[in-house]
């Protein structure tokens, strides 16, 4: 199966009817950041399939509960009266035939009011050559019968379509060893040899009721044979009465030691959830720095405005025109200095009167010789000594230039602010690009401190712990069933050794019963019939093999992913291990090289590439079923506690290990810097995963989820959603 | 005696009472709390400080609105006198601004009697009022298009520099 394209019309988010989004071989990237429809876009997949989506807490919602919320809030606000209509089709192809497949759904709108629909209508068209023409369905059986016959079966699907973190841990519990045997199940052939068993059972009682047919016949040694018969008939009894017994002290233990394991568990996940703790503590304090180093930056870029001037942007204008005004002011004082100076009366040389003199002083000039005499100079030293010593002391008559100072200190302020405006419109770019940088960092912060939170309620579900007694109750439960289970190992011991012991005497008079026939019943029949007594152990041995097999095959499977995601990111990953556990079942361990089980210790990104490389390899362990190959994996933000580069790893295992993968993150966009709250792709990082991903013959599609300028996101009523196809 | 500068500074200016929604909404009285100014998206910490911002936004748009019933709808900066807007270079530079707008010849200026400066002083404090006028029209107009739009985080840095 492989998916082409997908046509979104008036679907949540995706307002309108051209919402299209083609899809290729190998990885399709849907980025897209919050609130820009990635989730709303794997919900469509579901909704197609299943009629219903998942909220945030991973609970089905079906259709008639979302009811008109199904429907784009902008095409609603949008529409005056009359029907509106949501729809999903989806364009498939699998080995046979290609498929379209059409859900929809409408509303009528009178009067402001809404009046939903009861029911979602499915429909599937299969293509001819030309066009798609409409199939319809079995009467007698529903769309998902038509689905899991000729499209994908649908118990696979939670291990190849699944969202977020939560979503793997739900296909993949490794901390259940139920999982792990459903799943070994799954892959193999383990009914098939049970129905080996069944058969050779069934043979050997078939020729055991022939050999006693044949040896009613004998009336030789009538008596001795039986009171042989009796005391086989006697063991049977006592066999099928132990066996019984030993099955139900089985399932007892079986039981008992559950419980057990859920103390423990409490144990275990009273550690978990320190150790989640300690890491949510760590989270928190990095999420109040950064909130608070972003707090500093808002509160900057409004200080900015006004004690790094930003807020004269552009006012250039209106200051430069003092400064022309300033100029001609300068000018025209200089003019009128000249003037006053040529105007002044020449002055007989040597002979100075007292005003001459003062004014010289004033103007810090000497006017008998025509040169300079700044103050200090012994040209002004000299002109202050002619001075009668009883004159006035001079004083600058500042009357006419009443603004001089004011005005140069204005002209002086408005040249200095004018010097940086340039580097204003860079500054304010600088802080918005660290801003966003810190706020992104904000946001992942949250996602995975939210992610803990969801772990930590997981962990506590899991146990059980919300109704936990204290710890001296757990204490003296767990005493009291470690009691009932050694009396119970010590009871089915006793069983067993009792039925050991019966079998083996059941078998020696049967031999010797078979044996009194000797020359009366057919020798061939007796050989018949050791023979398929040998072939029903031979394949209950081999049945038990086989399961262990593929325990082993699994095991290596998931290692070989596991290896490839984590290999190169040089960071400690370990082996994985199946334990098997009390129960019947396989719990997944990560040992280091001492074979120590350190899953305890490990971090979210390991244990979630633990998952996944379990996730592919139950689909590509059995080769002959390659399921990996069959269908399409999708998955929403799957990876969003991968670093950058074990998220390559695993996009590249994915790429490897799927012909085809959907998948929707929010990794590799940046903010956008010329648009206001909007993203851009990391081209550059794109290009690096295309030419690395290209390495390993994998395709990369991109697909960049946007919403358009002018619509304010957090206006549902407004909302709608672009999707460009990258060419890079 | 007053220069023109001296006695600008002394005026209080005022803005049409219709925007006094603004200031209440974008400006921390008597300075409140850093929390309270990060969640309620008040930028400036003053009136006068808007007042400046819309002055400039008004200069730098080029537009400037007569504000024909001055004596009755006017509100004030809370009695700040442009003399004590901080900081004092940006208060300057709005002066600067303002005599560049009046084009008068600086000289006339010191060749004014008291009387003149007087008026000449309300005269380019009027100036102040209409560009600051035009100014708080294109805020107003902007958040009754969209109640939210300042609350966005660099609304008004942004809105310098687009």
């Amino acid at each position: 199966m492989k998916i082409t394209k997908i046509t979104l019309e008036n679907f949540l988010c995706y307002s309108g009817k051209d919402n299209i989004i083609k899809f290729t071989d190998g990885i399709n990237l849907v980025l897209g950041a919050n609130g820009y429809g990635k989730s709303k876009l794997y919900d469509a997949f579901n909704w197609l399939f299943f009629d219903r989506i998942t909220n945030q807490k991973g609970e089905p919602i079906g259709t008639v509960t979302l009811s008109s919320n199904l429907i784009s809030k902008k095409t609603i606000e949008e529409t005056t009266d009359g029907e509106i209509e949501c729809k999903v089709i989806l364009e498939l192809e699998t080995e046979k035939e290609g498929f379209q497949i059409e859900r929809k759904y409408s509303i009528r709108k009178e009067d402001e009011k809404l009046f939903p629909s009861e029911k979602s209508d499915v429909k599937v068209f299969i293509k001819n050559e030309l066009e798609y023409l409409p199939h319809e369905l079995p009467v007698d059986s529903g769309f998902l019968d038509f689905v899991r016959d000729n499209i994908i079966p649908i118990d696979i699907l939670p291990h190849i379509w699944f969202q977020g973190e939560r979503g793997i841990t739900k296909a993949v519990d490794t901390s259940s060893g139920k999982t792990l045997h459903q799943v070994i199940n799954k892959i193999s052939y383990i009914e098939m040899w049970q129905r080996y068993v069944d058969i050779a059972d069934n043979a050997n009682n078939r020729i055991k009721t022939i050999f006693d047919k044949e040896a009613r016949k004998s009336s030789r040694k009538k008596k001795t044979r039986e009171a042989l018969y009796t005391k086989i008939e006697d063991l049977q009894t006592d066999l099928n009465k132990n066996s019984k017994e030993l099955a139900s002290r089985r399932k007892d233990l079986g039981s008992v030691n559950q419980k057990i394991d859920n103390i423990s568990l409490n144990a275990e996940a009273q550690e978990k959830i320190s150790n989640l703790k300690l890491e949510e503590e760590k989270l928190t304090n990095n999420f109040h720095k950064v909130k608070e180093e972003l707090d500093a930056l808002i509160d900057s870029a409004d200080r900015n405005l006004f004690d790094s001037f930003w807020v004269i942007n552009k006012t250039q204008h209106s200051a430069n025109s003092y400064d022309k005004l300033y100029s001609d002011y300068i000018y025209e004082k200089q003019r009128e200095i000249n003037e006053a100076k040529e105007n002044l009366p020449k002055i007989p040389r040597g002979n100075p009167t007292a005003t001459h003199l003062n004014k010289m002083i004033i103007d810090r000039h000497c006017h008998v010789c025509d040169r300079p005499a700044p103050k200090g100079s012994d040209a002004y030293n000299h002109i202050e000594k002619l001075l009668p010593e009883n004159y006035p002391s001079p004083k600058p008559d500042s009357r006419e230039y009443i603004h001089d100072s004011e005005f140069k200190k204005m002209s002086q302020i408005q040249i200095g602010l004018l010097l940086n405006i340039d580097a204003f419109e860079q500054e304010s770019e600088d802080l918005t690009t660290n801003y966003y940088k810190k706020e992104d960092k904000r946001v992942e912060l949250k996602e995975k401190l939210e992610n803990i939170k969801d772990k930590k309620s997981l962990v506590l579900t899991d146990a059980g712990l919300e109704n936990l007694d204290s710890g001296v109750q757990i204490g003296k439960k767990y005493k009291n069933l470690s009691e009932q289970s050694s009396n119970l190992n010590n009871t089915i011991g006793r069983l067993e050794n009792s039925i050991l012991a019966d079998n083996k005497e059941k078998e020696e008079l049967e031999e010797k019963y078979q044996k009194s026939f000797a020359g009366e019943i057919d020798e061939k029949l007796t050989k018949q019939m050791k023979f398929f007594k040998s072939m029903l152990t031979a394949t209950k041995h081999a049945k038990e093999s086989q399961f262990l097999m593929l325990v082993k095959l699994l095991e290596e499977k998931t290692n070989q992913h596991y290896e490839n995601i984590n290999k190169e990111s040089g960071a400690f990953y370990g082996e994985i291990k199946f334990h098997k556990n009390h129960t019947e079942g396989y719990t997944a361990r990560i040992h280091d090289a001492d074979d120590v089980d350190v899953t305890n210790n490990m971090n979210t990104s390991q244990i979630l590439s633990m998952q996944l490389s379990i996730l592919f390899a139950i689909l590509s362990t059995n080769k002959e079923k390659g399921l990996n190959k069959k269908y399409p994996l999708i998955a929403d933000a799957p990876n969003s506690s991968f670093d950058p580069e074990k998220r390559k790893f695993l996009l590249r295992e994915m790429g490897r290990t799927f012909d085809q993968t959907i998948i929707m993150m929010f990794e590799y966009l940046e903010k956008d810097p010329d648009r206001q709250n909007r993203y851009k792709v990391n081209t550059k990082a794109l290009k690096a995963l295309k030419t690395e991903m290209k390495g390993s013959g994998i395709g990369v599609n991109i697909i960049h989820l946007d919403i358009p300028n002018n619509i304010n996101p957090k206006k549902l009523q407004e909302l709608s959603i672009t999707q460009n196809h990258l060419k890079l | 005696m007053n220069t023109i500068i001296t006695a600008l500074f002394k005026k209080e200016p005022q803005f049409p009472s219709e925007f006094e929604y603004l200031f209440e909404k974008y400006c921390r009285k008597g300075g409140g709390s850093e929390e309270e100014r990060l969640n309620k998206a008040m930028v400036f910490r003053n009136y006068y400080e808007l007042y400046m911002y819309a002055f400039f936004l008004g200069i730098r748009k080029k537009k400037s609105i007569k504000w024909k019933n001055r004596n009755k709808d006017k509100s004030t900066t809370n009695a700040w006198n442009v003399e004590n807007w901080k900081p004092k270079q940006l208060r300057d530079y709005l002066v600067c601004c303002v005599l560049g707008e009046a084009n008068i010849p600086l000289r006339e200026y010191d060749l004014m009697s008291e009387k003149e400066i007087a008026n000449k002083s309300s005269q380019l404090m009027t100036i102040i009022e209409e560009y600051t006028y035009g100014g708080l029209s294109i805020l107003d107009k902007t958040f009754q298009s969209d109640k939210n739009y300042f609350d966005e985080t660099f609304a008004f840095t942004d809105y310098v520099f687009e």
